[in-house]
């Protein structure tokens, strides 16, 4: 490849890496911002009701309206934003943790090990996440930590199977083989040359499986199984005013749209990071 | 009494008829009335769970059976298979006389052998494991001749009219009950009412038409379809494209906009189901009348009912619904958070330093536990009642309880009790305030037991069980009355629920449908319809 060219490559990928990763991460920049300091920003105290000011529209004093008993909806979305984020990172760094851990031992050692592990995570994988996470939900009861262990779950197996396959890659390589001849320890070698070369494919998966969590994070609170009333979850806050859609759409659109943009920073960030470290993919 | 009950019999019969007439003028049409119902039709046998789900399957039975005796609009009995009956001065028995050459749709006649198989039937607790507080004062049945039934009581029973005429109470085909057997006669219903099976898909549609030779005449519409649609805006724009001309369950939110069509006309009517929360007695804040007083008086339930409800809903003044049969005006509770705070303090409470009250070092935190779904507006009424408690300095926690979980929760033994407060509502579905008021309030023969029936809260006042025997074996009605309203004093001072509202039944029909009723007890019913 002619010298140029590649050199224009290069710049076209910067490029695009700074345009999909600067929007992303100054969005997600944002909401962990409103997360960090949600109620010192939030206009009204979230529990606030009004009940002779139901289902107000946007006005000066509410600026996107308030809900069904009366509360600032935009107090309980800025509020809210420490809710669906950190199930949302929580879920994705425990999967992930998970997910490598489990795909590290079945893809280096292989035999027995691997076979029990992947038949494992392939009878997870066979399970649609959204009814794997409703499963989990319902057994573990409603509850913040039953969300994200239920998205952890449903989580796990893809990574799982990403990093089994990299090891694989990796474990013919001639670098893990003089490892070996020198006596080094499994953990060692994994923790010291597997991993590190392993760690770009699993840090795009997570960060996409991020935008992934938050959608189902919302979806099984919608479902009335995320955390408990009167806390200002997106995806319950959104169940909540469904029947109230015909009169007052608002109820719907704010935490609709809210959830929208926090599953693009994620994907953007994702995708960014994705052209940054992964030169097979050009744009 | 004998004289009082015949006139009122007659009185009834008078209405009975005219509403008969009504009927034969409007059925000028011989068209198909659809019903899109907000549940499904599973079973249609009385007995072996009682035409389930509900409501879906009970409104179905009452275009497909005749029971002895029916309610009219304001729960009144009046006859329907029995021209007439009589209940024994002791209250110990009771003599029906049956209407002459009514045939169930099978053709076989309903005559007092039919009635007395039904009887036996809906006692054996065995094939009839559902409504039992209902069936179970019930010790046997005579048929003196073809048209006499004499029912025997194990104790004296007010209340076995409004057995008769509840829905369990529908009188099916012993011949077809032999032919399809008890398993196979629940898809395969014969009864003797003004519609006869067509087809039947359980859980989706149901389809019944005309009886010919039904004894009040030819029904009000050649056929009647009953068509499961969940979502309540699929049933609404349903209903405005007239692809079904009745729907149930119509969400108030909703009412105004759907008013507004000329076509459609909306039936209101209030349930006889107060919603409240029930108060754990087991645990020692709640043991203090004081404290229970403190929370009834610091939730806005008038502003509930006008505002969260659009109106569609009243603040109860007494622990029956307005509607229910002995049902005492009592008092209402003022929203007055200074009062509370006042009854708190009387109470030894004095506020900590997170605002939340304290007593000994203990927190005034309670957990509440809703449902989603199954009452009106459950999760919002919580959420108003847990804000409202926090203005007087009590935590309440709610716990959103999975739907089919939620009963089970809530008839617990007292040591798996999991929730001080827990919403309930409770619909006397045989119209009488005698048997919602046993069924929540008589004190329960264990506490540490699961309870008897419904009272969960672990109330037991000596004087309300007293009064409540009164009820049921005075032989004057308004002796048995008067009773009642002592009770539903009682209950009312010593407050063993924080009292929300009651909401009403909303129903809406295309205009071209007349005589769609809706009963206080929840059901929609095309029995009298006609297009």
């Amino acid at each position: 490849m002619p010298e140029a060219v590649a050199g224009r490559r290069r710049r076209r990928r910067r490029l695009s890496f700074n345009l999909y990763l600067w929007l992303g991460g100054g969005l997600l920049g944002l909401f962990v911002l409103l997360a960090l300091f949600g109620p010192a920003i939030a206009p009204y105290d979230t529990a606030a009701q009004d009940l002779f000011a139901l289902m107000q529209p946007p006005s000066a004093e509410h600026l996107l309206g308030t809900d069904n008993v009366g509360r600032d909806i935009l107090s309980r979305i800025i509020v809210g934003t420490r809710y669906t984020l950190s199930i949302a990172l929580v879920a994705t760094l425990a999967a992930g943790l998970g997910g490598v851990a489990l795909g590290a031992v079945a893809g280096y050692f292989g035999g027995l090990t691997d076979r029990i592990v992947t038949g494992f995570v392939d009878l997870l994988l066979t399970v649609p996440n959204l009814v794997l996470a409703i499963a989990i939900a319902a057994a573990v009861g409603a509850s913040a930590t039953g969300l994200t262990v239920a998205i952890t779950a449903s989580f796990i197996p893809p990574i799982a199977r990403l990093m089994r396959a990299r090891v694989i890659e990796l474990k013919e390589e001639d670098f893990v083989s003089a490892a070996v001849t020198t006596g080094m320890s499994h953990t060692r070698i994994l923790l010291r040359h597997v991993l590190p070369n392993a760690s770009t494919v699993i840090v795009i998966e997570m960060s996409l499986n991020a935008g992934q969590a938050v959608l189902v994070g919302s979806a099984l609170g919608f479902l009335g199984l995320g955390v408990q009333p009167p806390a200002p979850e997106w995806g319950a806050m959104l169940g909540a005013s469904r029947e109230f859609y015909a009169i007052a759409p608002h109820l719907v659109v704010a935490p609709g749209i809210a959830i929208s943009l926090l599953v693009l920073a994620f994907n953007l960030t994702g995708d960014g990071l994705r052209d940054h470290f992964d030169p097979g993919i050009q744009r | 009494m004998d004289r009082r009950q015949v006139l009122t019999l007659m009185a009834a019969t008078a209405v009975t008829v005219s509403a008969t007439g009504v009927r034969a003028l409007a059925q000028a049409g011989s068209g198909t009335i659809t019903f899109g119902q907000s549940t499904s039709i599973l079973t249609l046998d009385p007995a072996h769970g009682a035409f389930t789900g509900y409501p879906a399957g009970y409104e179905a039975a009452l275009c497909l059976y005749d029971r002895l005796l029916d309610f009219d609009a304001s729960m009144a009995i009046v006859p329907q298979l029995a021209e007439s009956y009589e209940m024994a001065p002791d209250l110990m028995s009771c003599e029906l006389k049956l209407r002459p050459g009514v045939t169930f749709h099978d053709g076989t006649p309903c005559d007092a052998a039919a009635v007395k198989l039904n009887i036996e039937r809906m006692m054996d607790a065995e094939r009839n494991p559902t409504n039992r507080p209902l069936w179970d004062p019930v010790a046997g049945a005579e048929t003196p001749d073809e048209r006499t039934v004499v029912i025997r009581l194990k104790a004296p029973f007010a209340q076995l009219p409004n057995t008769l005429a509840h829905g369990s109470g529908a009188i099916v085909s012993p011949a077809a009950l032999e032919k399809h057997g008890e398993d196979g006669f629940r898809q395969n219903p014969v009864g003797a009412g003004p519609y006869k099976l067509d087809s039947f898909a359980a859980g989706q549609t149901l389809t019944l038409t005309a009886f010919e030779d039904y004894w009040g005449g030819k029904p009000g519409a050649e056929a009647v379809v009953f068509r499961f649609i969940a979502e309540p805006a699929t049933r609404i724009s349903a209903l405005a494209t007239g692809s079904v001309d009745v729907i149930d369950s119509v969400p108030v939110q909703l009412v105004e906009q759907l008013a507004a069509n000329d076509d459609i006309a909306i039936i209101r009517q209030p349930g006889l189901r107060p919603i409240g929360l029930a108060l754990n007695l087991t645990r020692a804040p709640l043991q203090d009348l004081k404290v229970r007083q403190a929370l009834n008086h610091a939730v806005p339930v008038e502003t509930i009912a006008e505002r969260v409800f659009f109106g569609f809903a009243k603040a109860p003044d007494s622990p029956l619904a307005f509607d229910t049969v002995g049902h005492a005006a009592i008092g209402t509770i003022p929203h007055d958070p200074e009062a509370a705070r006042a009854l708190l303090a009387e109470a030894g409470y004095e506020p900590g330093s997170d605002g939340i009250m304290q007593k000994d070092g203990e927190r005034l935190s309670l957990t509440m536990f809703a449902p989603e779904g199954l009452f009106p507006g459950d999760i919002a009424v919580a959420e108003i009642v847990a804000a409202s408690l926090a203005q007087i300095g009590v935590e309440a926690r709610i716990s959103k309880i999975e739907r089919g979980a939620y009963w089970d929760q809530l008839r617990q033994n007292a040591e798996g009790l999991g929730w001080d407060m827990a919403m309930f509502g409770f619909n006397p579905s045989n119209g009488s305030g005698l048997y919602h008021l046993e069924s929540l309030f008589r004190s329960n023969a264990d506490d540490t037991a699961r309870p008897d029936v419904w009272n969960i809260a672990r109330y037991s006042n000596p004087e309300v069980d007293r009064q409540l025997d009164r009820a049921n074996s005075e032989p004057e009605a308004a002796d048995r009355d008067a009773a009642l309203a002592e009770a539903q004093q009682l209950i009312w001072a010593d407050a063993p629920y924080l009292w929300l509202q009651i909401n009403e039944n909303v129903t809406a029909t295309r205009k071209r449908v007349a005589g769609v009723e809706v009963l206080p007890i929840v059901f929609t019913s095309l029995r009298n319809a006609a297009l």
